[in-house]
């Protein structure tokens, strides 16, 4: 009894990557959650691909679902149908300890409140994930969190505690975090809704960057500007996805 | 319920309901303090109670006089004295007695004249024949268990003359008087006065117990009795016997008085620091609570909620967890009060009268209950509520630390010097010093359960270690003591004659008491009766410990060695004093020359074999002898002991004891083992406050952290990175309060052990450290620490990223 109690505290085994497949495959994904006034569906059945390299924005109202259907992909909630593919895994089979470790090493999370750990330095925060998946060796660590953090541009803030740096600061030290394992795939959840719009701006920048080096990137936002910025908008309303652009079909 | 609530209850109530696990916790840390000072109030009420009504009601003597056989109306002109209550005479035979074992014991057999007019020292019946018949005994139902005998079946004696008798026991008794046999070593008889002459004993008394009017008695000064206590012994004189000895109780003193009043004291000691302990936990537990909630506070107050509302409000939840508490506590005292007491009831020989529960305890119990935590959540929740609504909402995402101090320079450096510390090992540390208050009020629960753990570790230790220097005393094997004195040649010769034997010397022994000093008066203020031994002065046999002084030499004449149980009774006795010791009849006066460790084996002072036998006019005999075997075997060494009697005896020498020195050393150590389980008891209660001390801070940790939990998942870290993460926070916790608490003990010990020492020993105890006390503590720290993070740890785990990050 006392070892399937411990069962959710020992280590986890990960299958294997299927190569060369798109960055995000979704098909026929629901989320159906169960509340006091009966069942709310939030995703009525996404159908969804992104190739590596896209920067996509994801825009709609409060409560159309985009936020459940990030959630999706970063395995921060499980989806009630439909099948999700990330990388060339099966989201959906896995256990939420497997998630942990698989979005460790292949999903860089970006918060909108940055939640650095505030114990930790700015470079301490960016060695944690390596840390945490066994990513690097360990004189390799320190010195990729530095690059990091260079990166996007705080390099000299490497010793400080979150505390005291700046919100625009933070923002970029959780940017750096994210990169950390070098995971394929960046998921931001609006990452300047807590900044000022020039600080906001050097971010998207950042992520164009990024999208440019071969970072497939998908960002929660609510302001058209910056998702205009992007190399693709998703807008998803009443639980589907309205109207896909891509940067072509924009300008033409 | 929540229809007649105002709203503001109704969150209060889903405070209490809706996060199970924290109201657990709550309630625990303030039953722990409950249960303990209910139960320490409870057990001394019920001690009180039962000791009372059943030594209490015995009527206990106020003084007792010890003379040479004397007819049954003496006694009458002892009760006719003016202040004298009651009194009541008897007869004792000291005897040898064979039970179911085999195997000869002493016993103590008491003849009363009449059981039916007992007024003093009243002895009650418990089961079987009642008074006993003629050629019947009754046993103190203490003895049944030493003896091997129940009732119906018979026992053999030997009378002083040297014959056998076998008696009927034909009943139990209760003396609450008497000290039970497990301690004495010896059982108690009751007889009628024709199955005395059945024992060659004249049908006379030689014991006079009286009670003294109230009226007499000023509070507990022994004064007022010893007074008429010499009028009784004058009054005997007058009636032609010689009195030896007066013995004065303090009045209203059980005769164990310090021995109760010590783990009294104890379990004092346990209850208050329990009551400590559980206050910094509830202090720990409220503050996270509102830390937890500074935002609804914020909220509250920012849609008009007033701050006496609100403290009002959290109070009312402190005062819930309280009456929580004291529902499960109360009961929980109750019982722990009445196992402790049937514990002592046969420790101290009463009758334990089970549970009551009295008022006072109960209030008592409230207070503890509402009144302590009510106070003690005071100055938490008015902090916490004194935040304002500007400071309530602009605070958002993972709360950073306290401000930081010195001590996290101190740690930055500290680590720096580990540049191999993992990002997980360095969080578990910079987080165990994040809640400065909480860490410290934890640390101080962890660490007093440590120190109290590990110095009674110490202090057995020290204590095992003075007793067996003590008892390296026993060079000899067997002892075996005589009625009578015979020439000590021919003892020696009839002994080494035996097989088995190795080595025999035989000694000079007399009893005798310590007078104050020379004057005629003295003689009745003497102390309690002493042996007198006269080995020769090179002797092997025993190996004292001297601790003051110096032990006798060859040129020694009229030199005197005391042991310190001698120091009891007689203060006065110091090295290089003149002593007067009366023997009999006669006063013979000695020099001390040294003190030597007592071997809790009663009162004994050592004087050289040719003087002081020739004092007592016995020169060249010997009334006892001390024999060393050829086996180390211990039941050989009983054997032989029993042989030896045969043999002895067949040979006409009179027996009056033999004692095996293995089975001497057993007794006396078992007597501390009764000191030394309290001692671990109490020592192994507060660790499991202290578990529950670093449980609580842990599980609030997860609780405050969840968020960062949260992010630490969504970066990656699985399940066991974690649980890690915690378990390691509170193993450095444990591990911390393990060496602070370890360099506490040792003043702590030192101090106990010289108390323990001083009241058992009447010398401080030998000081040894115990590695296997502090090892035991830090080992059992350490597994405390991860066994109460598991718990918080795991549910840490199972919380999902989507609930963390949403989790307010």
């Amino acid at each position: 009894m006392f070892k399937k109690w411990l069962a959710g505290l020992t280590a986890v085994e990960l299958p294997g990557p299927v190569p060369d497949a798109p960055a995000v495959r979704m098909q026929a994904v629901r989320k159906v959650y169960q509340t006091g006034a009966g069942e709310f569906e939030a995703l009525k059945g996404i159908d969804l691909v992104v190739e590596p390299g896209e920067f996509v924005a994801v825009v709609g109202k409060s409560g159309s679902g985009k936020s459940t259907l990030i959630n999706m992909i970063t395995g921060i909630d499980r989806p009630t149908g439909g099948e999700l593919w990330v990388a060339g895994t099966p989201v959906h089979t896995l256990t939420e300890n497997q998630i942990a470790v698989w979005r460790g090493r292949t999903v860089g999370v970006v918060f909108q409140f940055f939640q650095l750990l505030p114990t930790l330095t700015a470079l301490e925060n960016v060695m944690l994930p390596m840390d945490f998946c066994e990513m690097y060796a360990d004189h390799e660590r320190s010195e990729r969190a530095r690059g990091l953090l260079e990166l996007v541009g705080v390099g000299d803030q490497a010793d400080k505690l979150p505390a005291n740096l700046s919100g625009g600061q933070q923002q970029r030290v959780a940017i750096a975090r994210s990169l950390a394992n070098d995971p394929p795939l960046l998921v931001a959840d609006e990452p300047t809704g807590n900044l000022d719009s020039r600080t906001a701006a050097a971010v998207i920048d950042l992520f164009n960057q990024l999208a440019g080096e071969g970072k497939t990137i998908l960002m929660v936002t609510h302001d058209q500007e910056l998702a205009e910025q992007s190399s693709r908008i998703l807008t998803v309303a009443e639980g589907r996805i309205a109207t896909a652009f891509s940067e072509d079909s924009r300008h033409e | 319920m929540s229809s007649v609530l105002a709203p503001r209850w109704q969150k209060v109530w889903a405070d209490l309901w809706g996060n199970k696990l924290r109201t657990l916790l709550v309630i625990l840390s303030i039953a722990v303090g409950v249960f303990a000072v209910g139960m320490v109030y409870s057990a001394y009420l019920m001690f009180q109670r039962d000791l009372s009504s059943s030594w209490g009601s015995a009527a206990p003597a106020s003084a007792s006089l010890y003379a040479d056989p004397f007819e049954e109306e003496l006694v009458d002109s002892v009760r006719s004295l003016r202040g004298v209550k009651e009194a009541e005479g008897r007869r004792n035979v000291d005897l040898r007695v064979r039970g179911a074992g085999n195997e000869w014991k002493q016993m103590f057999l008491t003849a009363i004249p009449d059981y039916s007019e007992q007024r003093v020292n009243i002895i009650k019946p418990q089961s079987g024949a009642w008074p006993p018949g003629d050629g019947d005994v009754l046993l103190e139902r203490s003895s049944l268990a030493e003896l091997g005998v129940s009732t119906g079946q018979s026992i053999t004696v030997e009378t002083p003359a040297g014959r056998k008798r076998t008696l009927k026991v034909t009943g139990v008794v209760y003396d609450p008087s008497q000290i039970p046999s497990l301690f004495s070593g010896r059982s108690y008889g009751y007889i009628n006065m024709d199955t005395l002459e059945k024992l060659d004993e004249p049908r006379r008394l030689d014991q006079v117990n009286f009670v003294v009017e109230p009226r007499v008695l000023n509070g507990s000064d022994p004064a007022p009795i010893e007074a008429i206590g010499r009028r009784a012994w004058s009054k005997l004189e007058q009636g032609d016997t010689t009195v030896f000895w007066l013995q004065v109780n303090k009045p209203g003193e059980h005769p164990m008085q310090s021995a109760i009043n010590a783990i009294m004291l104890l379990l004092a000691v346990l209850g208050v620091l329990s009551l400590f302990l559980s206050t910094f936990l509830l202090v720990n537990t409220v503050t996270a609570i509102l830390a937890q909630q500074m935002r609804q506070i914020g909220m509250m107050k920012a849609i008009g909620a007033r701050r006496d509302q609100i403290l009002a409000m959290y109070l009312t939840l402190v005062g819930a967890y309280g009456i929580l508490s004291l529902g499960i506590a109360a009961p929980l005292g109750a019982l722990g009060a009445s196992a402790v007491t049937g514990f002592m009831a046969q420790i101290f020989n009463f009758n334990s009268g089970g549970i009551e529960w009295p008022l006072q305890v109960l209030l008592l119990e409230f207070a503890v209950a509402l009144v302590i935590p009510l106070l003690a959540s005071l100055w938490p929740v008015w902090q916490g509520t004194g935040i304002t609504v500007r400071e309530a909402i602009s605070h958002y995402g993972i709360r950073g630390s306290d401000g930081k101090g010195r001590l996290d320079n101190w740690l930055d450096q500290s680590l720096r010097r580990f540049p191999a510390l993992s990002r997980p090992a360095v969080l578990s540390l910079r987080n165990t010093f994040r809640r400065k208050g909480r860490l410290f009020l934890t640390m101080l629960t962890l660490t007093i359960a440590g120190t109290v753990f590990m110095a009674v570790f110490l202090v057995r230790s020290s204590l095992y270690s003075t007793l067996d220097q003590a008892l390296e005393y026993f060079q000899y094997d067997i002892s075996v003591g005589f009625t009578q004195s015979y020439r000590a040649s021919r003892i020696e010769q009839e002994v080494l004659r035996i097989p088995g034997v190795k080595a025999a010397e035989s000694w000079g022994m007399t009893s005798g008491r310590i007078l104050r000093d020379e004057r005629k008066e003295s003689e009745d203020e003497a102390s309690k009766n002493v042996f007198l031994l006269f080995p020769p002065v090179d002797t092997t046999m025993i190996q004292p410990k001297i601790i003051a002084g110096r032990w006798l030499l060859p040129e020694d004449e009229n030199a005197l060695v005391v042991n310190s149980e001698i120091l009891k009774d007689s203060p006065q006795v110091k090295v290089g004093a003149p002593v007067v010791v009366k023997a009999g009849t006669r006063k013979l006066r000695f020099i001390v020359v040294g003190i030597a460790q007592s071997t809790m084996t009663g009162p004994i002072v050592y004087a050289p074999y040719p003087w002081a036998t020739a004092a007592i006019q016995e020169t060249g005999r010997a009334r006892t002898v001390q024999i060393v075997t050829q086996t180390t075997d211990p039941k050989a060494q009983t054997a032989l002991g029993r042989t030896l009697e045969e043999e002895l005896k067949k040979n006409n020498l009179r027996i009056q004891n033999v004692d095996i020195t293995w089975e001497q050393k057993e007794r006396i150590r078992s007597q501390f083992d009764i000191l030394t389980t309290f001692l671990l008891i109490m020592a192994v209660l507060l660790a499991i406050v202290g578990a529950l001390g670093l449980a609580g801070t842990m599980s609030i940790n997860v609780l405050e952290r969840t968020r960062e939990i949260g992010v630490m998942r969504a970066i990656g870290a699985s399940s066991l990175a974690i649980a890690k993460v915690f378990v390691v926070e509170a193993l450095c916790i444990g591990l911390l309060s393990g060496l602070i608490g370890m360099v506490l003990a040792l003043p702590v010990a030192a101090l106990l052990s010289y108390q323990v020492g001083v009241l058992f020993l009447q010398s401080p105890l030998s000081f040894s450290f115990s590695f296997f006390g502090v090892g035991i503590w830090l080992i059992l720290s350490a597994l405390l620490a991860v066994l109460a993070s598991l718990l918080p740890a795991r549910n840490a785990t199972r919380l999902s990223v989507r609930e963390v990050i949403s989790y307010e």
